[in-house]
Protein backbone atom coordinates (compact mmCIF):
# COMPACT_ATOMS: atom_id res chain seq x y z
CA UNK A 1 0.00 0.00 0.00
CA UNK A 2 1.32 3.31 -0.97
CA UNK A 3 1.60 6.16 1.22
CA UNK A 4 -1.42 8.69 0.93
CA UNK A 5 0.64 11.78 -0.73
CA UNK A 6 1.88 9.35 -2.78
CA UNK A 7 -0.70 7.99 -4.36
CA UNK A 8 -2.12 11.71 -4.78
CA UNK A 9 1.11 12.70 -6.44
CA UNK A 10 0.67 9.44 -8.80
CA UNK A 11 -2.83 10.37 -9.52
CA UNK A 12 -1.85 13.56 -10.27
CA UNK A 13 1.15 12.57 -13.14
CA UNK A 14 -1.67 10.69 -14.82
CA UNK A 15 -3.95 13.04 -15.31
CA UNK A 16 -1.33 16.00 -15.68
CA UNK A 17 0.07 13.57 -18.66
CA UNK A 18 -3.39 12.62 -20.00
CA UNK A 19 -4.69 14.90 -23.32
CA UNK A 20 -8.30 15.40 -21.53
CA UNK A 21 -10.11 14.73 -18.20
CA UNK A 22 -9.98 11.10 -17.43
CA UNK A 23 -12.68 8.77 -15.49
CA UNK A 24 -11.28 6.82 -12.57
CA UNK A 25 -11.15 3.10 -14.71
CA UNK A 26 -8.75 4.82 -16.57
CA UNK A 27 -6.61 6.31 -13.95
CA UNK A 28 -6.70 2.91 -12.72
CA UNK A 29 -5.35 1.24 -15.72
CA UNK A 30 -2.36 3.93 -16.23
CA UNK A 31 -1.47 3.51 -12.51
CA UNK A 32 -1.17 -0.33 -13.00
CA UNK A 33 -0.09 -0.49 -8.65
CA UNK A 34 -2.92 -3.09 -8.56
CA UNK A 35 -4.78 -1.02 -6.45
CA UNK A 36 -8.60 -1.13 -5.64
CA UNK A 37 -11.06 0.35 -7.90
CA UNK A 38 -12.21 2.38 -4.36
CA UNK A 39 -9.15 3.37 -3.25
CA UNK A 40 -8.26 5.31 -6.24
CA UNK A 41 -11.55 6.92 -6.85
CA UNK A 42 -11.39 7.97 -3.11
CA UNK A 43 -8.61 9.64 -3.49
CA UNK A 44 -9.62 11.29 -6.63
CA UNK A 45 -12.48 12.67 -4.79
CA UNK A 46 -10.34 14.45 -2.37
CA UNK A 47 -8.13 15.92 -4.91
CA UNK A 48 -11.03 17.54 -6.30
CA UNK A 49 -12.16 18.54 -2.93
CA UNK A 50 -8.55 19.99 -2.57
CA UNK A 51 -9.39 22.08 -5.40
CA UNK A 52 -6.54 20.13 -7.84
CA UNK A 53 -8.65 18.45 -10.36
CA UNK A 54 -12.00 19.56 -11.80
CA UNK A 55 -14.84 17.14 -11.72
CA UNK A 56 -17.49 17.00 -15.14
CA UNK A 57 -20.56 14.17 -15.77
CA UNK A 58 -19.76 11.65 -18.47
CA UNK A 59 -22.59 9.24 -18.80
CA UNK A 60 -22.83 7.56 -15.78
CA UNK A 61 -19.26 8.17 -14.63
CA UNK A 62 -17.54 11.24 -14.08
CA UNK A 63 -14.35 12.72 -15.76
CA UNK A 64 -11.35 14.45 -13.66
CA UNK A 65 -8.97 16.78 -15.35
CA UNK A 66 -6.36 18.58 -13.89
CA UNK A 67 -7.41 22.15 -12.16
CA UNK A 68 -4.31 23.98 -13.29
CA UNK A 69 -0.32 22.62 -14.78
CA UNK A 70 1.81 21.12 -12.48
CA UNK A 71 3.98 24.45 -14.29
CA UNK A 72 1.95 26.69 -12.37
CA UNK A 73 2.07 25.18 -9.38
CA UNK A 74 5.89 24.82 -9.30
CA UNK A 75 6.64 28.05 -10.08
CA UNK A 76 4.13 29.53 -7.76
CA UNK A 77 6.42 27.51 -4.92
CA UNK A 78 9.63 28.77 -6.45
CA UNK A 79 8.63 32.11 -6.25
CA UNK A 80 7.33 32.44 -3.47
CA UNK A 81 10.45 30.61 -1.95
CA UNK A 82 12.43 33.10 -3.45
CA UNK A 83 10.59 36.17 -2.23
CA UNK A 84 12.66 37.76 -0.30
CA UNK A 85 10.47 40.42 0.96
CA UNK A 86 7.80 39.00 2.23
CA UNK A 87 8.14 38.71 5.96
CA UNK A 88 6.43 35.12 6.35
CA UNK A 89 7.75 33.05 3.96
CA UNK A 90 7.33 29.42 4.50
CA UNK A 91 10.82 28.41 3.23
CA UNK A 92 14.02 29.71 5.02
CA UNK A 93 15.79 31.92 2.56
CA UNK A 94 16.23 30.87 -1.03
CA UNK A 95 19.93 30.46 -1.84
CA UNK A 96 19.23 32.73 -4.09
CA UNK A 97 18.68 36.40 -5.24
CA UNK A 98 19.53 37.92 -8.31
CA UNK A 99 22.71 39.55 -9.79
CA UNK A 100 23.10 41.99 -12.26
CA UNK A 101 25.23 40.95 -14.94
CA UNK A 102 27.81 43.21 -14.88
CA UNK A 103 28.40 42.76 -11.19
CA UNK A 104 28.20 38.88 -11.62
CA UNK A 105 30.80 39.27 -14.32
CA UNK A 106 33.22 40.90 -12.10
CA UNK A 107 32.96 38.58 -9.25
CA UNK A 108 33.31 35.75 -12.00
CA UNK A 109 37.25 37.62 -12.68
CA UNK A 110 37.32 38.00 -9.15
CA UNK A 111 36.79 34.63 -8.55
CA UNK A 112 38.73 32.82 -10.97
CA UNK A 113 41.64 35.09 -9.89
CA UNK A 114 41.74 33.57 -6.76
CA UNK A 115 41.48 30.23 -7.62
CA UNK A 116 44.71 30.50 -9.83
CA UNK A 117 46.41 32.14 -6.79
CA UNK A 118 45.10 28.73 -5.04
CA UNK A 119 46.73 26.64 -7.07
CA UNK A 120 49.97 28.42 -7.69
CA UNK A 121 50.38 28.28 -3.93
CA UNK B 1 11.55 56.43 40.73
CA UNK B 2 15.04 56.52 39.87
CA UNK B 3 15.45 52.93 39.10
CA UNK B 4 12.53 53.39 36.76
CA UNK B 5 14.29 56.58 35.07
CA UNK B 6 17.67 54.90 34.57
CA UNK B 7 15.67 51.90 33.08
CA UNK B 8 13.51 53.85 30.55
CA UNK B 9 17.33 55.73 30.16
CA UNK B 10 19.13 52.92 29.11
CA UNK B 11 16.48 51.29 27.30
CA UNK B 12 16.12 54.32 24.91
CA UNK B 13 20.33 54.92 24.80
CA UNK B 14 20.39 51.13 23.60
CA UNK B 15 17.56 51.57 21.21
CA UNK B 16 19.66 54.74 19.58
CA UNK B 17 23.07 53.67 19.56
CA UNK B 18 23.01 50.14 19.74
CA UNK B 19 22.04 49.13 15.91
CA UNK B 20 24.60 51.89 14.99
CA UNK B 21 27.46 50.98 17.10
CA UNK B 22 26.34 47.29 15.74
CA UNK B 23 26.03 48.22 11.78
CA UNK B 24 29.53 49.88 12.03
CA UNK B 25 31.29 47.15 13.96
CA UNK B 26 33.86 45.37 11.62
CA UNK B 27 33.80 42.20 12.79
CA UNK B 28 30.27 41.34 12.77
CA UNK B 29 30.71 39.94 9.33
CA UNK B 30 33.27 38.31 10.31
CA UNK B 31 31.88 36.60 13.18
CA UNK B 32 27.43 36.45 12.51
CA UNK B 33 27.30 34.37 15.16
CA UNK B 34 28.06 36.47 17.58
CA UNK B 35 26.73 39.61 15.64
CA UNK B 36 23.20 37.37 15.74
CA UNK B 37 23.63 36.58 19.69
CA UNK B 38 24.48 40.26 20.09
CA UNK B 39 20.99 41.82 18.06
CA UNK B 40 19.04 39.43 20.10
CA UNK B 41 20.63 40.48 23.06
CA UNK B 42 20.09 43.96 22.29
CA UNK B 43 16.38 43.27 21.06
CA UNK B 44 15.68 41.52 24.74
CA UNK B 45 17.52 44.19 26.91
CA UNK B 46 15.58 47.04 25.32
CA UNK B 47 12.43 45.16 25.82
CA UNK B 48 13.10 43.83 29.38
CA UNK B 49 14.55 46.94 30.34
CA UNK B 50 11.02 48.69 29.63
CA UNK B 51 9.49 46.19 31.26
CA UNK B 52 11.17 45.86 34.63
CA UNK B 53 10.81 50.56 34.13
CA UNK B 54 7.09 49.77 34.26
CA UNK B 55 7.85 47.32 37.23
CA UNK B 56 9.77 49.72 39.51
CA UNK B 57 6.93 52.62 38.74
CA UNK B 58 4.39 49.74 40.10
CA UNK B 59 6.41 48.75 43.25
CA UNK B 60 8.31 50.96 45.49
CA UNK B 61 11.94 50.58 46.54
CA UNK B 62 12.34 50.06 50.50
CA UNK B 63 15.71 49.71 53.08
CA UNK B 64 17.04 46.30 52.50
CA UNK B 65 17.22 45.02 56.57
CA UNK B 66 18.08 41.34 57.75
CA UNK B 67 15.15 41.01 59.32
CA UNK B 68 12.64 39.97 56.62
CA UNK B 69 9.37 40.78 58.94
CA UNK B 70 10.87 44.31 59.11
CA UNK B 71 11.62 44.49 55.42
CA UNK B 72 7.74 43.51 54.48
CA UNK B 73 6.61 46.01 57.02
CA UNK B 74 8.31 48.29 55.55
CA UNK B 75 7.41 47.63 52.16
CA UNK B 76 3.71 47.71 52.77
CA UNK B 77 4.34 51.23 54.24
CA UNK B 78 6.13 52.06 51.65
CA UNK B 79 3.43 50.87 48.94
CA UNK B 80 0.30 51.98 51.33
CA UNK B 81 2.20 55.52 51.14
CA UNK B 82 2.77 55.43 47.43
CA UNK B 83 -0.72 55.00 46.56
CA UNK B 84 -2.39 57.11 48.98
CA UNK B 85 -1.05 60.14 47.19
CA UNK B 86 -2.57 60.80 43.67
CA UNK B 87 0.81 61.23 41.78
CA UNK B 88 2.30 57.81 43.36
CA UNK B 89 -1.02 55.77 41.90
CA UNK B 90 -0.36 57.20 38.82
CA UNK B 91 3.11 56.73 38.33
CA UNK B 92 1.96 52.97 40.04
CA UNK B 93 -0.96 52.24 37.35
CA UNK B 94 1.17 53.71 34.43
CA UNK B 95 4.04 51.29 34.97
CA UNK B 96 1.37 48.41 35.43
CA UNK B 97 0.24 49.00 32.08
CA UNK B 98 3.61 49.83 30.33
CA UNK B 99 5.07 46.44 31.55
CA UNK B 100 1.86 44.51 30.69
CA UNK B 101 1.12 46.12 27.25
CA UNK B 102 5.07 45.35 26.42
CA UNK B 103 5.09 41.80 27.81
CA UNK B 104 1.32 41.22 26.03
CA UNK B 105 2.19 42.22 22.80
CA UNK B 106 5.45 40.50 22.30
CA UNK B 107 3.81 36.95 23.58
CA UNK B 108 1.09 37.83 21.21
CA UNK B 109 3.17 38.81 18.08
CA UNK B 110 5.45 36.10 18.64
CA UNK B 111 2.45 33.35 19.10
CA UNK B 112 0.83 34.75 15.95
CA UNK B 113 3.88 35.03 14.17
CA UNK B 114 5.08 31.25 14.44
CA UNK B 115 2.07 29.46 13.81
CA UNK B 116 1.72 31.85 10.89
CA UNK B 117 4.92 30.29 9.55
CA UNK B 118 3.61 26.67 10.47
CA UNK B 119 0.47 27.51 8.44
CA UNK B 120 2.55 28.73 5.29
CA UNK B 121 4.78 25.88 5.68
CA UNK B 122 2.50 23.15 6.09
CA UNK B 123 0.45 24.83 3.02
CA UNK B 124 3.99 25.14 0.78
CA UNK B 125 4.66 21.22 1.97
CA UNK B 126 1.25 19.71 0.96
CA UNK B 127 1.86 21.27 -2.86
CA UNK B 128 5.75 19.89 -2.47
CA UNK B 129 4.53 16.59 -1.91
CA UNK B 130 2.15 16.44 -4.83
CA UNK B 131 4.63 18.31 -8.07
CA UNK B 132 7.91 17.46 -6.19
CA UNK B 133 10.23 14.29 -6.95
CA UNK B 134 12.08 13.10 -4.47
CA UNK B 135 15.63 12.15 -5.11
CA UNK B 136 16.73 9.80 -1.93
CA UNK B 137 19.99 9.76 -3.04
CA UNK B 138 20.87 13.06 -2.36
CA UNK B 139 17.51 13.33 0.45
CA UNK B 140 16.42 16.49 -1.56
CA UNK B 141 12.98 17.28 -3.50
CA UNK B 142 13.51 18.41 -6.86
CA UNK B 143 10.95 20.83 -8.76
CA UNK B 144 10.90 21.20 -12.14
CA UNK B 145 12.17 24.80 -12.45
CA UNK B 146 14.69 26.67 -15.08
CA UNK B 147 14.94 29.04 -12.28
CA UNK B 148 17.63 28.01 -10.62
CA UNK B 149 16.74 28.14 -6.59
CA UNK B 150 17.86 26.12 -3.57
CA UNK B 151 15.87 26.52 -0.31
CA UNK B 152 14.78 24.77 2.34
CA UNK B 153 11.79 23.96 4.12
CA UNK B 154 12.37 23.82 8.06
CA UNK B 155 9.52 22.32 10.62
CA UNK B 156 8.99 18.54 11.45
CA UNK B 157 9.23 17.72 7.71
CA UNK B 158 12.23 19.63 7.33
CA UNK B 159 13.32 19.25 3.58
CA UNK B 160 15.86 20.74 1.17
CA UNK B 161 14.56 21.75 -2.63
CA UNK B 162 16.34 22.15 -5.30
CA UNK B 163 15.57 23.44 -8.78
CA UNK B 164 16.06 21.44 -11.71
CA UNK B 165 17.76 24.56 -12.83
CA UNK B 166 19.87 24.64 -9.93
CA UNK B 167 20.93 21.18 -10.66
CA UNK B 168 22.25 22.30 -13.92
CA UNK B 169 24.10 25.06 -13.17
CA UNK B 170 25.86 23.71 -10.46
CA UNK B 171 28.46 20.82 -10.70
CA UNK B 172 28.72 18.04 -7.64
CA UNK B 173 31.21 19.80 -5.83
CA UNK B 174 29.20 23.00 -5.63
CA UNK B 175 25.80 21.50 -4.99
CA UNK B 176 27.21 19.70 -2.08
CA UNK B 177 28.06 23.27 -0.67
CA UNK B 178 24.80 24.46 -1.23
CA UNK B 179 23.31 21.79 0.66
CA UNK B 180 25.67 22.34 3.35
CA UNK B 181 24.46 25.87 3.28
CA UNK B 182 20.73 24.98 3.94
CA UNK B 183 21.51 22.14 5.92
CA UNK B 184 23.16 24.56 8.58
CA UNK B 185 20.46 26.45 8.49
CA UNK B 186 17.81 23.34 9.00
CA UNK B 187 20.55 21.99 12.17
CA UNK B 188 21.03 25.72 13.72
CA UNK B 189 17.30 26.35 13.78
CA UNK B 190 17.77 29.84 11.48
CA UNK B 191 13.73 29.47 10.90
CA UNK B 192 13.30 30.28 14.77
CA UNK B 193 15.96 33.10 14.85
CA UNK B 194 14.87 34.59 11.94
CA UNK B 195 10.82 34.38 12.92
CA UNK B 196 11.82 35.82 16.77
CA UNK B 197 13.50 39.10 15.25
CA UNK B 198 10.82 39.38 12.56
CA UNK B 199 7.72 39.27 15.02
CA UNK B 200 9.33 41.66 17.31
CA UNK B 201 9.67 43.79 14.19
CA UNK B 202 5.81 43.58 13.62
CA UNK B 203 4.91 44.12 17.08
CA UNK B 204 6.77 47.23 17.64
CA UNK B 205 6.74 48.45 14.07
CA UNK B 206 7.44 51.97 14.84
CA UNK B 207 10.67 51.10 17.41
CA UNK B 208 13.65 51.29 13.89
CA UNK B 209 15.72 49.17 16.28
CA UNK B 210 13.62 45.59 15.73
CA UNK B 211 13.27 46.21 11.64
CA UNK B 212 16.90 46.84 11.48
CA UNK B 213 17.62 43.74 13.42
CA UNK B 214 15.29 41.80 11.56
CA UNK B 215 17.17 42.80 8.60
CA UNK B 216 20.49 42.42 9.63
CA UNK B 217 19.69 38.97 11.25
CA UNK B 218 18.41 37.64 8.01
CA UNK B 219 22.17 38.69 6.20
CA UNK B 220 24.00 37.48 8.72
CA UNK B 221 22.30 33.86 9.25
CA UNK B 222 23.04 33.71 5.76
CA UNK B 223 26.49 34.67 6.22
CA UNK B 224 26.95 32.02 9.24
CA UNK B 225 25.18 29.00 6.31
CA UNK B 226 28.01 30.10 4.17
CA UNK B 227 30.86 30.00 6.46
CA UNK B 228 29.37 26.15 7.43
CA UNK B 229 29.43 25.53 4.00
CA UNK B 230 32.83 26.48 3.40
CA UNK B 231 34.21 24.57 6.52
CA UNK B 232 33.04 21.53 4.49
CA UNK B 233 33.62 22.26 0.85
CA UNK B 234 35.93 25.40 0.72
CA UNK B 235 35.44 29.03 0.53
CA UNK B 236 35.92 29.40 -3.28
CA UNK B 237 33.23 26.12 -3.75
CA UNK B 238 30.86 28.19 -1.83
CA UNK B 239 31.43 31.33 -3.65
CA UNK B 240 31.28 29.50 -6.76
CA UNK B 241 28.01 27.80 -6.31
CA UNK B 242 26.11 30.86 -5.01
CA UNK B 243 27.58 32.75 -8.20
CA UNK B 244 26.53 29.84 -10.37
CA UNK B 245 23.12 30.16 -8.83
CA UNK B 246 22.77 33.40 -8.50
CA UNK B 247 23.37 34.84 -12.07
CA UNK B 248 21.35 32.04 -13.61
CA UNK B 249 18.67 33.91 -12.21
CA UNK B 250 19.16 36.66 -13.54
CA UNK B 251 15.00 36.83 -15.43
CA UNK B 252 13.49 36.58 -12.28
CA UNK B 253 9.91 37.16 -11.64
CA UNK B 254 9.49 40.85 -10.34
CA UNK B 255 9.01 40.78 -6.90
CA UNK B 256 12.21 39.14 -6.50
CA UNK B 257 14.24 41.03 -8.85
CA UNK B 258 13.13 43.91 -6.92
CA UNK B 259 14.16 42.30 -3.67
CA UNK B 260 17.14 41.04 -5.10
CA UNK B 261 18.01 45.26 -6.20
CA UNK B 262 20.14 44.74 -2.99
CA UNK B 263 23.31 43.46 -3.11
CA UNK B 264 23.11 40.86 -0.58
CA UNK B 265 24.02 37.46 -3.05
CA UNK B 266 26.74 39.66 -4.70
CA UNK B 267 28.39 40.85 -1.01
CA UNK B 268 28.31 37.37 -0.27
CA UNK B 269 29.85 35.98 -2.89
CA UNK B 270 32.70 38.82 -2.19
CA UNK B 271 33.21 37.89 1.37
CA UNK B 272 34.32 34.66 0.83
CA UNK B 273 36.69 35.23 -2.23
CA UNK B 274 39.60 36.65 0.12
CA UNK B 275 41.26 33.95 3.06
CA UNK B 276 38.79 33.78 5.85
CA UNK B 277 39.73 35.63 8.68
CA UNK B 278 37.74 34.64 11.84
CA UNK B 279 38.11 36.66 14.90
CA UNK B 280 40.28 35.83 17.40
CA UNK B 281 39.35 33.89 20.33
CA UNK B 282 39.97 37.08 22.71
CA UNK B 283 38.31 38.85 20.98
CA UNK B 284 35.18 36.65 20.47
CA UNK B 285 35.50 36.00 24.40
CA UNK B 286 35.35 39.84 25.00
CA UNK B 287 32.19 40.15 22.95
CA UNK B 288 30.72 37.42 24.44
CA UNK B 289 31.20 39.52 27.86
CA UNK B 290 29.75 42.22 26.34
CA UNK B 291 26.76 40.64 25.21
CA UNK B 292 26.00 39.30 28.46
CA UNK B 293 27.09 42.41 30.01
CA UNK B 294 23.99 44.30 27.99
CA UNK B 295 21.79 41.68 29.69
CA UNK B 296 23.16 41.79 33.42
CA UNK B 297 22.85 45.87 33.70
CA UNK B 298 18.97 46.06 33.65
CA UNK B 299 19.36 43.87 36.52
CA UNK B 300 21.73 45.82 38.31
CA UNK B 301 20.39 49.46 37.49
CA UNK B 302 16.85 47.90 39.28
CA UNK B 303 18.50 46.88 42.56
CA UNK B 304 22.31 46.89 42.39
CA UNK B 305 22.86 51.11 42.65
CA UNK B 306 20.12 51.69 45.02
CA UNK B 307 21.31 48.94 47.31
CA UNK B 308 25.14 49.87 46.74
CA UNK B 309 24.60 53.68 47.93
CA UNK B 310 21.15 52.96 50.41
CA UNK B 311 20.60 50.13 51.15
CA UNK B 312 18.09 50.00 48.93
CA UNK B 313 16.04 47.12 46.97
CA UNK B 314 13.20 46.04 45.01
CA UNK B 315 9.95 45.47 47.27
CA UNK B 316 9.20 41.82 47.20
CA UNK B 317 5.42 40.92 45.97
CA UNK B 318 2.68 43.02 47.44
CA UNK B 319 0.50 40.24 47.99
CA UNK B 320 2.58 38.08 49.97
CA UNK B 321 3.88 41.52 52.66
CA UNK B 322 0.17 41.88 53.08
CA UNK B 323 -0.77 39.44 53.99
CA UNK B 324 2.00 38.98 56.03
CA UNK B 325 1.18 41.80 57.66
CA UNK B 326 -2.04 40.91 58.41
CA UNK B 327 -1.20 37.93 60.96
Amino acid sequence: MPKFGDLESAIMEQIWRADGPLLVREVLDGLDRGLAYNTVHTVTEILHRKGWLTKERDGRAFRYGAAAGREKYVAGLVTEALSLTDDRTAALVGFVEGMRPEEAAELHRLLSAAREQDVQA
Amino acid sequence: MIAALSLLGYALALAVAGPRLLQAASWADRAPRLAIAAWQALTVTVLASLALAGLALTFPTVTVSGDLAELLRACVMAIREQYASPGGAAAGATGAVLSLAILGRTVWCIGAGLAGMARERARHSSILDIVGHTDTHRGVVVLDSDEPAVYCLPGRRRRTIVTTGALQALDEAQLDAVLAHEHAHLAERHDLILGLARALASAFPAVALFRTAADETARLIELRADDAAAARSGRLTVAGALLAVASGGIALSPAVALAAGGHGAAAGVRRLIPPHQPLGSARTAAGSFAVAALFALPVLLLGGPAAAAAGHNLCPDANVSASTAAR
